[in-house]
């Protein structure tokens, strides 16, 4: 632990130095600008700099691609907030509170919450990466297929149980996000799902596509139907009492930040675990709190838990990389092509071989943090100003960046047209009542848990125990069971009470 | 409105033929990309092929062997058929080239996708990649004797990983259960980085991973090469320790896998020149010469009429390799 | 908005029916030895849709032959039919032109349009916008980031010197 400290301390005060101080500036400013826009992520802002790290040492190299990472963590939140419309995928989550909150006309209020949650979380990730690494490594590589599955099903159950008003509409939902997760290959027998031949299915459903339809093109929909202009209330401005006022929630609302934050770091441990994270900090903070009525129409605590949750396994998503050798999200992936350029091979290797550069990294996640708090906190009225911007104006653009945002995911045109058709879908289903928000995590889980549930099955030989397997899976299954079951039993344990007690 | 259109068309004709005729002076006649070049991948982000894509094209800007920069895109829908089927609908596009790897042969054999690689114009072949059986070390098989032994006396037990279904994994898992008469569970996963993770995590016994996807770990002690899936060894330090198939078991096995070039079909030959000439300087720089060894890739480039020749004989494998193991699409 | 719960319903009943159809012929069943094959998710998750759905159809068309249309809300409330064609058929036209013209142009004329004809905002502004907000993106994307956008058959014309 005071060897680690002690080269901390060294990896801190290296990316201190002017020059690589400033390069984590510009880093986090294109960070941010390409979070901000939907479909664009850390990876493309990545992608694009490697050629010019190529003349830079290794380590301000490696400053400047994880600066672009941690502006990008940062900005992805705003649209979520502003328009509804999530510019990464884990910051779906924060769009069920932020955007009612901003709609409200609290959008600095609401961004405000975001950015501090995202810090709180990020740091607790960073503690993490820089104290106990390896430990968490060891832990990480007990998480086989059954135990992916089993956090899965946790995640389901912590989120679906509430969400549905007509329980038809909702498992229909569920189906038919998991239906659009199995359209294309399917990889576990190599055969084509769904297809019908055809080459534009076979790219499947992309979920980045799908939000930016049901929840951006679908809200701009209700707004005009409405005949609402979206108003420019005092959203327009972010005050040093929003600031004051967001600590304040913090500190309020503190087990929705600690459940964040926890959940957070644990799930970045695997590849493409900070969506699910968001999604299940959102619904263990609406379970366990006592407001849980106004979630969904701008609660904090439905803010700080995501947000926490989602930076918190953004930090740690650097972990598996380093440690293991596997990206944990595409960025990552990218930036490891890069570490290859400057010739370190990412593996348990890395900190015994170039440890000056291993721990650089980690001084940079400290100080990019914290500068990037400071960056998105200065930009924050430039992007709640936006909301100031006659409707006439700012629709149409809207709908330009999200089809840029469409296709830039994957570079196919056909991608437009389906963002063009989730929009008329969201708008029906919102108006339907069948809730959205099943639907987009049946999405992005679908693939991932169905092929840890065939991937387990086929290891044991077909045998449905290994799913409970101790001791990781059993506890996580029971624990998905009694929250799953929670709202019925407490329910019944109300009526008890009510029946018992005085009254 | 459509007369408008059509003055703005002819203005910017004029304008570009205009700047291609000042360009083209002091280039004198060779071809060169005049925008950026999309460089597809036909896999997902982080996997052998993407990483080597993305080592590349920064190389190419470093060297100045392109004016314009290489865009590294991502198609891998379909285990790559989309890429495939992208770079065959754009004939005639210069500014395009694939990264390929053995889904060039066996997506469409497999999937019954309506594609071959004489759809398009090949430039070269940068390197061929090995594969090594592995296991974890704590499984204390020394030899692949040994635990060959182990697995035809429990057929089935075994669980191999893998890259994918019907892929180079699952072919050579096919080969060795056909060599030595044994059964595996084949189990894929999606990433040849993630199998080798399950392997560390004895989610797995065996694995069939690159060398490269497993290296680190290997460096690491927690897992071990037991054989070389060629008939020579690697011939890299430290990798030539490992025994080959042959001098383990008896039995010559071989696989290698291709990490070559593709551009669109209908190219003109002096594109397809440039290419050829590109890639060949950039396997000539020592940053290649590193990532070669670091990486356990067998370096032979390989253009022209020998490489069509070698891409035709290894399809004829492929197919009768994939049809011993019922991995065709009926 | 029965009506359209009941277009709803039936339209994805018609999802679970596709679906249905494919998992059959990839193979639903559940194999002892390796678990489920690759229509055995699809088969069971469009069982489930078609279960729901047509338990929802029964009851809404017993509804409304019972009680029929009247009182009910409807789906797009008053007037809020034309302002939502009025974004959902531009775009849409904005999509189509996209693999003619290119993204850029198709998204200029697309806020061209929208600013001034349904939002009537003066000339000067309108042209301001549809001019240099394509021209900004087009430089943030196509040069700064390198993503190339879609430029439709434009796309041997166009060779900007920046």
């Amino acid at each position: 632990m005071a060897e680690n400290f002690h080269s901390l301390m060294m990896g801190i005060s290296v990316s201190m130095q002017p020059y690589n101080f400033m390069i984590a500036m510009i880093g986090l400013v294109l960070g941010v600008i390409v979070g901000v826009l939907p479909g664009l992520g850390g990876a493309n802002g990545v992608a694009i700099l490697i050629p010019l790290t190529v003349a830079m040492q290794p380590i301000s190299g490696i400053i400047l691609l994880a600066s672009i990472y941690w502006g990008a963590l940062y900005g992805g939140s705003i649209t979520s907030i502003l328009f509804n419309i999530p510019g990464e995928p884990w910051s779906v989550a924060t769009t069920f509170d932020g955007y009612p909150m901003a709609k409200k006309g609290h959008a600095g209020k609401a961004l405000v919450l975001s950015f501090f949650s995202h810090f709180v979380g990020a740091v607790l990730g960073v503690i993490m990466l820089s104290f106990f690494a390896p430990l968490i490594a060891a832990f990480a590589l007990r998480f086989g297929p059954a135990e992916i599955f089993s956090v899965m099903v946790l995640t389901f159950s912590a989120f679906v149980g509430l969400s549905g008003k007509d329980p038809y509409k909702t498992l229909v939902s569920i189906f038919i996000g998991f239906i659009l997760a199995a359209v294309g290959m399917d990889i576990v027998t190599g055969q084509l799902r769904m297809t019908f031949g055809s080459i534009d299915l076979m790219g499947g459903f992309n979920f980045i596509v799908a939000v930016i339809g049901l929840f951006g093109l679908g809200e701009i929909f209700l707004t005009v139907e409405e005949g609402l202009k979206l108003e420019a209330t005092e959203g327009g401005r972010v005050t040093f009492k929003d600031m004051a006022w967001g600590v304040k929630e913090l500190i309020i609302e503190w087990k929705a930040l600690l459940l964040g934050c926890l959940i957070g770091c644990w799930m970045g441990l695997k590849p493409g675990g900070a969506t699910p994270a968001s999604f299940m900090a959102y619904g263990f903070a609406k379970q366990s709190s006592k407001k849980s009525d106004e979630f969904g129409h701008g609660a904090s605590a439905g803010i700080i838990a995501p947000e926490a949750a989602a930076h918190g396994a953004g930090t740690s998503a650097a972990l598996p990389m380093i440690t293991l050798g596997i990206p944990g999200s595409p960025t990552m992936a990218v930036i490891m092509g890069g570490l290859m350029i400057f010739g370190l091979l990412p593996g348990p290797m890395l900190f015994v071989e170039h440890p000056d550069f291993v721990w650089g990294f980690i001084g940079s996640c400290w100080i990019g943090n914290f500068i990037g708090l400071l960056v998105v906190l200065a930009f924050a009225p430039l992007f709640a100003a936006v909301l100031k911007i006659r409707f006439a104006i700012i629709m149409p653009i809207i709908v330009y960046v999200c089809a840029i945002g469409a296709y830039a995911v994957n570079n196919r045109v056909i991608d437009i047209y389906y963002m063009i058709g989730f929009g008329v879908v969201g708008y029906l289903f919102k108006k339907l009542d069948y809730p959205l928000a099943p639907l987009v995590l049946a999405l992005v889980l679908g693939d991932m848990a169905e092929s840890a549930l065939r991937q387990a099955l086929l290891i044991s030989g077909g045998s449905p125990l290994v799913l409970f397997a101790p001791p990781i899976a059993l506890p996580i299954m029971v624990a998905a069971g009694l929250i799953f079951f929670w709202p019925t039993v407490s329910g019944l344990i109300k009526k008890a009470r009510m029946k018992v007690g005085p009254g | 409105m459509g007369k408008r259109f059509s003055g703005l068309k002819i203005g910017l004709v004029v304008a570009c033929s205009m700047a291609l005729a000042f360009t083209s002076i002091g280039t004198a006649s060779a071809w060169v990309p005049d925008r950026p070049v999309e460089f597809i991948v036909p896999a997902g982000a982080g996997g052998g092929a993407d990483v080597m894509a993305r080592f590349i094209s920064p190389l190419v800007s470093k060297y100045n062997l392109s004016p314009k920069p290489w865009v590294v895109i991502n198609k891998s829908a379909g285990a790559g058929a989309e890429g495939f089927m992208y770079v065959k609908g754009q004939k005639g596009n210069a500014n395009l080239i694939i990264i390929t790897l053995d889904n060039l042969f066996t997506t469409p054999l497999a999937t019954g996708v309506p594609f071959n690689w004489k759809d398009l114009t090949p430039a070269s072949r940068l390197a061929l990649d090995y594969f090594c059986l592995w296991v974890n070390k704590e499984s204390g098989y020394k030899t692949a004797a040994e635990y060959i032994d182990a697995v035809k006396k429990a057929p089935g037990k075994f669980v191999m990983g893998g890259t994918g279904a019907k892929q180079e994994d699952q072919i050579i898992t096919v080969q060795l259960e056909q060599a030595f008469g044994l059964k595996f569970n084949y189990v894929p996963f999606k990433g040849g980085g993630t199998v080798a993770v399950e392997l560390v995590g004895k989610h797995i016994s065996s694995s069939v991973n690159n060398p490269s996807e497993a290296r680190s770990h290997w460096k690491n002690g927690t897992l071990v090469p037991l054989a070389t899936i060629d008939s020579t060894r690697i011939n890299l330090p430290d990798w030539d320790q490992i025994p080959t198939m042959k001098e383990a078991t008896g039995k010559d096995l071989s696989y290698l896998m291709l990490r070559g070039i593709f551009l669109a079909p209908g190219v003109k030959p002096e594109v397809v020149a440039y290419y050829v000439d590109t890639l060949k300087k950039v396997t000539e720089t020592p940053e290649w010469k590193k990532y070669i060894a670091d990486n356990g890739l067998k370096d032979a480039y390989l253009s022209g009429p020998e490489f069509v020749k070698w891409l035709e004989d290894k399809e004829a494998t492929t197919k009768d390799l994939m049809a011993k193991g019922h991995l065709l699409k009926k | 908005m029965r009506k359209a719960n009941l277009g709803v319903a039936v339209f994805l009943f018609l999802i679970g029916a596709i679906v249905m159809y494919d998992a059959v012929r990839l193979g639903w069943q559940y194999d002892p030895s390796s678990g489920p094959g690759a229509g055995f998710l699809p088969f069971y998750l469009s069982l489930g849709v078609l279960l729901c759905t047509s338990v929802f159809i029964v009851k809404q068309v017993m509804q409304l032959s019972k009680i029929g249309i009247v009182g009910d809300e409807p789906l797009i409330q008053e007037g809020g039919l034309k302002p939502i064609l009025w974004v959902l058929l531009p775009s849409t036209a904005m999509v189509v032109l996209v693999s003619i013209i290119g993204l850029h142009f198709a998204a200029a004329i697309f806020l061209l349009f929208y600013m001034r004809v349904v939002g009537k905002i003066g000339w000067l502004e309108c042209i301001l916008v549809s001019v240099l907000f394509p021209v900004g993106m087009y430089i943030v994307f196509d040069r700064l980031f390198l993503i190339p956008l879609p430029d439709g058959m434009l796309g041997n014309y166009i060779k900007l010197p920046f």
